[in-house]
């Protein structure tokens, strides 16, 4: 919208109208071209995918690359029930909304404490979480595996859970703390004096202000452990508790691939996340770059 | 503001802290539980040689030293790093650079559709996307090569993949393609959080979009600047998804990464100690580049 | 103060109970019958028993899963009381897996995978039920060929495994581009060397093969290997003994007929750059004559290729070695030792070893490893001849399957070879220089 909005004003605002080739609509066509132009490097990929998950396996080896002659909707179907991907689907759900839930509460929680209070150890506790942001998660697979089998935990939801959170963490942290640090002292100041205590702040105040943050949390949170590949693979051993994306390497197989099943299951895995961020554009964008302004 | 919550931290008593330590204690628990102590078991398992099943026998640091001097993988894999750091430092940040001036500062139709469509490649799983690009590169019915052909270019059209010194631009080409949305979002916002007032002095003198955002935007977003600089480097080292699914470092060894070969001694030939030692290598060297990068960072916006 | 420290307090007891809260497993699958598999319904000398058996299987072709899902739930049907978990995984990971397994003795009661995944040192650490007392007992000695069996094994004397399909690397061919030059199914190395000739001359690409993935070109030189080379110094390499010689002068010479090959624009271009199904695909579309490939193609192949495809075992260019190919046990089935229902596995690995099974396999378009009283009528006449050549030739290994870091070696000289980087003695000496290094390590 604030994009929109600028845009228009400045066309408003009459701007230079030299004629020609650098004429304001001439110039507005130009950019837009080269919009399309590029936009085309994104979406031939994308374009690839769905017509491939239409397409049977001969009519793949046959026609790689063009429309699909016969349009194979079982595919999806198959995804589904024989792929297992509906039981994928929930399991990936299941996985993902205690993960939101845990990381928003308990960021919330440490960025107030990291923004709005003083303590001991401050900057050497926010450097450890830091920390967090640097190291890649599949290089715990392993200590993961049997920290997680010791504590019974193996294989179950709370295997995927956890360590997600631990792992996002760092950055809801970071994000929250940038955002909470920019409120204007003066609200916080009025509400102190109207003796709210650092709870009801908290409740009434600082989180009522993060919203957008929260909101772009939520949709970043939900994103990472929607597509998390490598605990899955690892930490969940029966294929009753398996979640998308290990579903979907399945049909990329050592020996056999079965491409276009495995399009039509990329295409079920994708669409709650382009759905998701087409709707909450306006966080997802905002989330990063509050993180950016930090 | 800043003055006073710089206020000596080191004077508040413990006694003080507790409340801002249990509001911190939930993810701080969670955190050590599930990132520090597995990440303090990984050095314990750096030091041993191990099979993956079996006797673990205690090596101290051979594991390390190994790496660093019977290892010709390593320096590899490591020189493959370093070479998608410099590129991606410069690639996927000034297409994002580019694509922010195009649709902040120029005038055109449908810029939120075309900002949607530009990002969308950062919600996929990095198993599409290596399929997808796997298949685009295909010497004989691959998107790329079929383009080229179409356009009377056919003598460009080569294996991508079996080439050793293609592939890794390659791979880095299809990373690129996932990653330069990324810079371009935060670019956006920092365009937009210029003042008007700063672009309408250049307009006055005649100077054009690039131009404008050339003299004037470039010194307001160091920060910003700086974060996509620093984050796209961590994410340069961490590349593992793309490579393993497309190549597996080959051919050859001429697209392994430190990821992958990390993989292959943990998993694929049975050295986990060494897998676990090149873990650790590959964590410690990110973290000190953050910390440099941070320090250089807060350093510059200090100006 | 002390009210937001009761509500934190709240607060962070609520995330505890959350935490201890332990989602319980998920509820009975319905598994959907797709197929119509002809049940011969066996009386089990065994009452019913509550048992629940874990089986982890591996295998890259959605169809296979489907069928072994299917004969799953028969098994249950037939041994009420008796729920089975079955978990299907891709190759790589069920090596990864399975070792996280036995390290912890966690997880199945029955996995499906070959040695060098961990298994062997399994075996080795008495983490396998041993099968030898059940061999005789259920009458498995009778339905196979155990002396296959035991050659595949890599624990002498003990029997932790049984194999039941066998998979082998032979020349799928074109028979309507063969048709059409008049050329047949060669006998001698002589043909076959006529046959690749005129397929060239002709302008037809003799081979596809893939070198983006590695392996499916390597598998060439395993082919030839197993011509040139005395079974003897395969063995040994593939057993990891500290006498194997990578550096024989059989493997050169395998390797220097593959160089002489891909020297010669024998094989599909840009071979480098092409994943195995992208190879199998250009042969699917005709565009080569052969594809020398394991048999874990032939579904992929028989559904797609217009053309009939037929199948034989390359023939030796020499006459004073035994006739062998690569040809082996596909994986084996195992029982972990900690499983704590020993005697449904039994009963389930039974009904895998049972001519039903055997049976629907072979309906499958696999070669099952039973020995048929009466081969029943094949699917396809491809099966068939793939059937034949696994009568005619003697068994071989893939060489470096114990060694993955060996093999990637061998992967790595292989595509330098195939630039024009190394010569064929210098590949197997790279070869052989690693296997002497890994040896040293031990």
């Amino acid at each position: 919208m604030e994009l929109a909005r600028r845009g228009a004003e400045k066309e408003d605002a009459g701007q230079v109208t030299r004629l020609g080739l650098w004429g304001f609509r001439t110039r507005r066509l130009w950019t837009t071209f080269a919009a399309v132009a590029f936009s085309l490097f994104v979406l031939v990929p994308f374009t690839w995918v769905i017509f491939t998950s239409v397409k049977s396996q001969k009519e793949l080896s046959h026609n790689p690359l063009g429309v699909p002659m016969d349009w194979q909707w079982g595919n999806f179907a198959e995804a589904w029930t024989r792929g297992h991907f509906d039981r994928y689907f929930l399991n990936s759900i299941l996985v993902a909304i205690p993960t939101v839930a845990l990381v928003l509460v308990c960021s919330t929680l440490a960025a107030y404490a990291f923004s709005l209070m003083e303590f001991r150890g401050k900057n050497v506790l926010f450097i450890i979480f830091l920390v967090g942001l640097t190291i890649p998660l599949s290089i715990l697979i392993i200590p993961l595996f049997y920290e997680l089998l010791s504590l019974g935990l193996l294989n179950t939801y709370w295997a995927l859970v956890l360590p997600q959170v631990a792992k996002t963490l760092p950055f809801g942290i970071l994000l929250l703390r940038s955002f909470m640090e920019d409120f204007p002292t003066e609200i916080l100041d009025a509400a102190r004096i109207d003796g709210c205590s650092t709870w009801g702040l908290l409740y009434r105040v600082v989180v009522p202000l993060s919203a957008p943050a929260l909101t772009s949390l939520l949709v970043f949170t939900f994103m990472w452990t929607w597509n998390q590949f490598v605990l899955p693979v690892v930490l969940i051993q029966d294929d009753a508790m398996r979640t998308l994306p290990v579903g979907l390497n399945f049909f990329q197989g050592r020996f056999v691939t079965d491409i276009p099943l495995m399009m039509a299951g990329a295409i079920i895995s994708f669409l709650p996340i382009v759905l998701m961020y087409v709707f909450f554009q306006r966080q997802f964008i905002k989330g990063i770059t509050a993180g950016a302004f930090k | 503001m800043q003055a006073s919550r710089q206020k000596a931290t080191r004077e508040v008593s413990w006694r003080d802290s507790a409340p801002a330590y249990l509001f911190i204690a939930p993810a701080f628990i969670l955190y050590a539980l599930f990132f520090l102590w597995p990440l303090l078991h990984l050095v314990q398992l750096s030091t041993v040689k191990w099979k993956g099943v079996g006797p673990k026998v205690f090596v101290g640091l051979k594991n390390y030293l190994h790496i660093l001097t019977s290892d010709p993988k390593f320096w590899l894999a490591f020189e493959h790093n370093v070479i998608w750091l410099f590129a991606a430092v410069v690639v996927p940040i000034v297409i994002g650079m580019f694509l922010a001036v195009l649709l902040a500062r120029t005038p055109m139709h449908g810029r939120l559709l075309f900002r949607t469509i530009y990002f969308l490649p950062q919600v996929l799983s990095s198993v599409v996307v290596a399929v997808i690009w796997r298949g685009m590169y295909n010497p004989n019915y691959g998107a790329i090569n079929s383009i080229l052909r179409g356009i009377g270019l056919d003598f460009l059209a080569r294996g991508w993949l079996g080439d050793r010194a293609l592939v890794l631009p390659a791979l880095f080409i299809a990373w690129s393609w996932i990653h330069y949305g990324f810079c371009m979002v935060i670019f956006i916002a920092a365009l937009q959080s210029i003042d008007e007032v700063y672009f309408d002095a250049a307009k006055v003198d005649g100077a054009n979009a690039l131009q404008q955002t050339w003299y004037v935007a470039l010194p307001f977003i160091r920060g910003p600047l700086a974060t996509v600089i620093l984050l796209t480097a961590i994410a340069a080292f961490q590349v593992f998804d793309l490579v393993f699914i497309i190549t597996k470092g080959g051919p050859a060894g001429a697209s392994l990464v430190l990821s992958v070969h990390m993989y292959d001694n943990a998993f694929r030939y049975d050295k986990v100690g060494q897998g676990a030692a090149l873990a650790v290598f590959l964590g410690a060297l990110i973290s000190v580049l953050s910390i440099i990068f941070l320090r250089v960072r807060r350093r510059l916006e200090a100006d | 103060m002390s009210k937001h420290l009761r509500i934190l307090g709240v607060l962070i007891l609520l995330a505890a109970v959350l935490a201890a809260c332990v989602v319980p497993t998920p509820e009975v699958v319905e598994k959907v019958v797709t197929q119509e598999v002809e049940v011969v319904v066996t009386a089990t000398p065994e009452p019913a028993e509550e048992a629940t058996i874990k089986v982890w299987y591996t295998s890259g072709n959605p169809a296979e899963i489907q069928l072994m899902e299917d004969l799953s739930a028969k098994f249950e049907e037939a041994h009420p009381g008796v729920t089975v978990e079955f978990s299907p995984y891709g190759f790589d990971d069920l090596r990864k897996n399975f070792k996280l397994a036995l390290d912890t003795q966690t997880g199945p009661d029955i996995t499906y995978l070959g040695p060098g995944s961990g298994l062997t040192e399994g075996g080795d650490l008495g983490l396998l039920l041993d099968l030898t007392p059940y061999v005789k007992q259920r009458g498995w000695d009778q339905a196979f060929d155990m002396e296959m069996n035991q050659a595949y094994n890599p624990w002498p004397g003990q029997i932790y495994g049984m194999a039941y399909d066998i998979v082998t690397i032979g020349a799928y061919y074109n028979k309507d581009i063969f048709n059409e030059l008049g050329l047949g199914p060669p006998e001698t190395w002589e043909e076959y060397e006529n046959v690749i000739v005129t397929l060239k001359d002709n302008g037809v690409t003799p081979f596809v093969t893939a070198g983006l993935d590695s392996w499916p070109l390597d598998h060439y030189f395993y082919t030839l290997a197993h011509l040139t080379t005395p079974y003897e110094e395969i063995e040994k390499v593939w057993r990891v003994e500290p006498d194997g010689n990578y550096a024989h002068e059989g493997f050169v010479e395998a390797m220097t007929i593959l160089k002489d090959w891909i020297d010669k624009g024998y094989f599909n271009q840009e071979f480098m750059a092409v994943g195995n199904a992208d190879a199998r695909d250009l042969f699917i579309n005709g565009e080569a004559a052969m594809f020398i490939a394991g048999t874990w193609n032939t579904s992929a192949i028989l559904d797609g290729a217009d053309f009939e495809t037929g199948f034989f075992a390359v023939p030796s260019p020499n006459p004073d070695l035994e006739w062998r190919a690569v040809m082996t046990p596909n994986n084996f089935w195992v029982i972990t030792e900690w499983t704590e229902y020993p005697d449904a596995a039994l009963d389930y690995i039974d009904y895998m070893l049972s001519e039903e099974v055997a049976t629907a396999k072979w309906d499958a378009g696999d070669v099952p490893m039973y020995k048929f009283a009466a081969v029943p009528d094949p699917a396809s006449q491809l099966q068939l001849e793939i059937y034949d050549a696994t009568q005619k030739t003697k068994g071989g290994q893939y060489l470096a399957q114990y060694a993955h870091d060996v093999m990637q070696i061998q992967w790595d000289a292989e595509a330098l070879m195939a630039a024009g980087e190394l010569t064929p003695e210098e590949v197997q000496t790279m070869v052989q220089e690693a296997y002497e290094q890994k040896l040293a390590e031990e």
